[in-house]
């Protein structure tokens, strides 16, 4: 009966938490990371060993302190690593608009191509193409990578202008190991321009490219993309959406056996990074 | 002799097969040869090759010391795979499968691959920093789960040792075996062996026919090959010498054991017996091998509970005069690849940084792993220790946060209001 007990106990502290779990994420959603972070506290609290609600609590309440020490200290010398490291967090959360004063402030701060993409992509994520090719067409022509033209190009199309969009998308390569944000900008701007073959190969090259961890969130983003919608109801997009990774990532196996651990055998290797 | 020797056999190969099939247990962490694989990492980057632990040097110290002593007994009565292999061997007996007896050059100039293979495993591995043989190691292949690292190769190479162990007595142990090469130093330099009264041997042979190892055992006064197994096949095989002449006289044999006098007296001692290098006319009885070999191995598992060797061991900096240690147990930290990203959380470069000298010493396992950091308290304190740790670390390289999985027991990160 005590059991029975116990586990009606722990089944209602689970569903708790669950809920004030889910009321932190819609809070988180709507840009309100302090009153997320309270939820997710009250989350944590009511279930200790859910290891998600932890993780989340943990980094939301970094992006608070990040938000405290960008407000506190606007000048210091870890600005830019810290805005880069808060603008990442609200892309993930889907924040844009809290993601774009801080993507045009490193932008104008260093024109790098990797500031220009994060910018547009902000951008398009917010539908003002307008604002995303100015951006990229703000770079120049030694400056431009195949990421910030497939961008471009994804921009143009986005805009209307197709065939400007082709003709990008006409001298874009990518041949060889690319990593997987460029193969993923490519297969936009190949589905953007129509090209639908290339585009579906490209982006399951990309997923092959993504480590396992990551590639759910991927896979999400490319079913929601506005660049994929042509193509959604084909088979071969289906296709490529069920394409499994090919980077060893560990996944711990509890410690009693390494024998089944993917990343046995590089080790070494991931231990000098 | 030999249905003894059978019973220590199938006593370890049923341990280690219980322990690997039934308890999921991870028997790699007692092969000897792993010891041997993990020094040179050990020394130079201060953590054991994958799925490896200290428990590996404290039961190749044994089995060398058991070398010392009996020689390669480790290899007659204990080594899973030359159980596996012997007993195929009479199976193929049995059924009557044809047997190859290799002839005695060829037997020599086989013998001396396994320095070669042991050259090229411990080069390679040592290189890469990982197990590079196990993808050809038939012992990984037969006894194992059969994780997703196991290679056809292990397959090839495991069918190759099957169907030539039915054929041929320990193909492996005598040609290839890359232990057995290293066994060879310290067995060459054991104290005790098999030991010939010349008086009394008929020459008949039978104790080098019945040698596994292919040693000329009727050929010498004491066995001082490197290659005995201690089996004591030979012993076993020697016939009494009661009919050849009368019993010799009672020699001063000082520090006999008690029986073993009494039958050399009265004319029916073997000529072959088992016994210490320095004292030739002691008499060992097998029971006393098998038990040097138990405690010796029985001892080095036990001494690795008992002395707290860490497994993982990472430096930064130089330490300064004066230093402060916090032993923490961390969640999570089950292996070597969980160790390296612990260190990794340890040396970031962000808010949480730890500046300074830092020395980390780990013992990953199931459960709470005891963790101990040694650090400069001039320049930073145990709090900071534990953000770093348990924090998220955004890597700029990636652009990607990414969440600790360390929990450090007792510490409760709610209970952390404002981190700057």
């Amino acid at each position: 009966m005590a059991m029975l007990w116990l586990s009606a106990a722990s089944v209602w502290a689970g569903s708790d938490a669950g809920t004030a779990f889910s009321e932190g994420e819609k809070l988180l959603a709507g840009g309100d990371l302090r009153a997320a972070l309270k939820q997710y506290v009250a989350a944590v609290k009511l279930d200790r060993t859910n290891q998600e609600y932890l993780q989340q609590y943990m980094l939301v309440r970094r992006a608070v302190a990040l938000q405290d020490t960008l407000a506190r200290e606007p000048n210091s010398p870890q600005w830019e690593q810290t805005a880069v490291a808060l603008r990442s967090f609200y892309s993930a959360a889907g924040l844009h608009a809290q993601a774009l004063p801080l993507d045009r402030k490193l932008f104008e701060r260093s024109k790098t191509p990797d500031n220009a993409i994060q910018l547009a992509e902000t951008h398009l994520s917010l539908d003002q193409s307008d604002e995303a090719v100015a951006v990229l067409s703000s770079l120049n022509a030694a400056q431009g990578t195949s990421a910030s033209q497939a961008l471009r190009a994804v921009a143009l199309a986005r805009q209307g202008q197709v065939d400007a969009a082709r003709q990008i998308a006409s001298q874009v390569r990518v041949s060889g190991p690319s990593d997987p944000g460029t193969l993923y900008m490519v297969a936009r701007m190949y589905a953007a321009v129509g090209d639908v073959e290339p585009a579906m190969a490209t982006l399951t090259r990309c997923f092959e490219a993504v480590p396992p961890s990551r590639l759910d969130l991927l896979k999400s983003h490319a079913r929601q993309c506005p660049d994929f919608s042509s193509v959604a109801s084909r088979a071969s997009f289906t296709a490529a959406l069920r394409t499994e990774s090919k980077v060893s990532e560990s996944k711990c196996s509890g410690g009693s056996s390494c024998s089944s651990c993917p990343m046995r055998g590089n080790c070494a290797r991931s231990a000098s990074k | 002799m030999r249905r003894n020797r059978r019973v220590v056999q199938g006593c370890f190969l049923a341990l280690v097969l219980v322990g690997v099939f039934g308890l999921h247990a991870n028997c790699e962490r007692w092969c000897p040869f792993g010891g041997v694989e993990s020094l040179y990492t050990y020394w130079t980057e201060g953590n054991m090759l994958c799925s490896l632990g200290v428990s590996n040097f404290f039961i190749l110290g044994g089995v060398l010391a058991a070398t010392l002593l009996v020689r390669r007994a480790f290899c007659g009565y204990m080594c899973p795979l030359g159980t596996i292999s012997e007993w195929l061997f009479r199976v193929g007996q049995r059924w009557q499968v044809p047997q190859v007896r290799v002839p005695v050059l060829w037997d020599r100039a086989l013998s001396m691959l396994k320095y070669g293979v042991l050259v090229v495993v411990l080069v390679l591995t040592w290189r890469a920093g990982e197990l590079i043989f196990r993808g050809f190691d038939p012992c990984y292949a037969l006894i194992s789960r059969h994780g997703e690292d196991i290679t056809w190769w292990a397959y090839v190479v495991s069918a190759l040792l099957i169907v030539a162990s039915l054929v041929l007595l320990l193909p492996f142990c005598r040609w290839l075996c890359p232990l057995a090469a290293v066994l060879n130093l310290f067995s060459r330099f054991g104290l005790s062996g098999v030991q010939r009264d010349a008086e009394h041997c008929s020459e008949c042979g039978k104790c080098a026919r019945r040698c596994p190892m292919r040693i000329p055992v009727d050929r010498v006064q004491q066995v001082t090959a490197a290659r005995c197994i201690a089996c004591l096949e030979c012993v076993a095989a020697c016939p009494v010498p009661v009919a050849r002449q009368s019993p010799p006289a009672a020699d001063p044999v000082d520090g006999c054991l008690a029986s073993a006098p009494r039958l050399a007296v009265a004319g029916v001692a073997p000529a072959l017996h088992w016994g210490p290098v320095v004292a030739r006319r002691q008499r060992w009885p097998q029971w006393l091998v098998i038990a040097i070999l138990l405690c010796c191995t029985m001892g080095a598992v036990t001494t690795s509970y008992l002395v707290p060797v860490p497994s993982f061991v990472k430096r930064r900096g130089e330490a300064p005069p004066h230093t402060e240690t916090v032993t923490l147990q961390i969640g999570d930290l089950t292996c070597r690849g969980r160790a390296n990203l612990f260190g990794y959380f340890l040396d970031r470069d962000d808010l949480f940084a730890i500046p300074g000298y830092l020395h980390v010493a780990a013992w990953p396992g199931p459960g709470w792993a005891d963790v101990q950091i040694t650090f400069d308290p001039t320049q930073t304190d145990r709090e900071a220790l534990k953000h770093a740790i348990t924090e998220p670390y955004f890597e700029t390289e990636d652009n990607y946060w990414r969440p600790s999985p360390f929990q450090i027991q007792g510490y409760d990160p709610l209970e952390i209001p404002d981190l700057d």
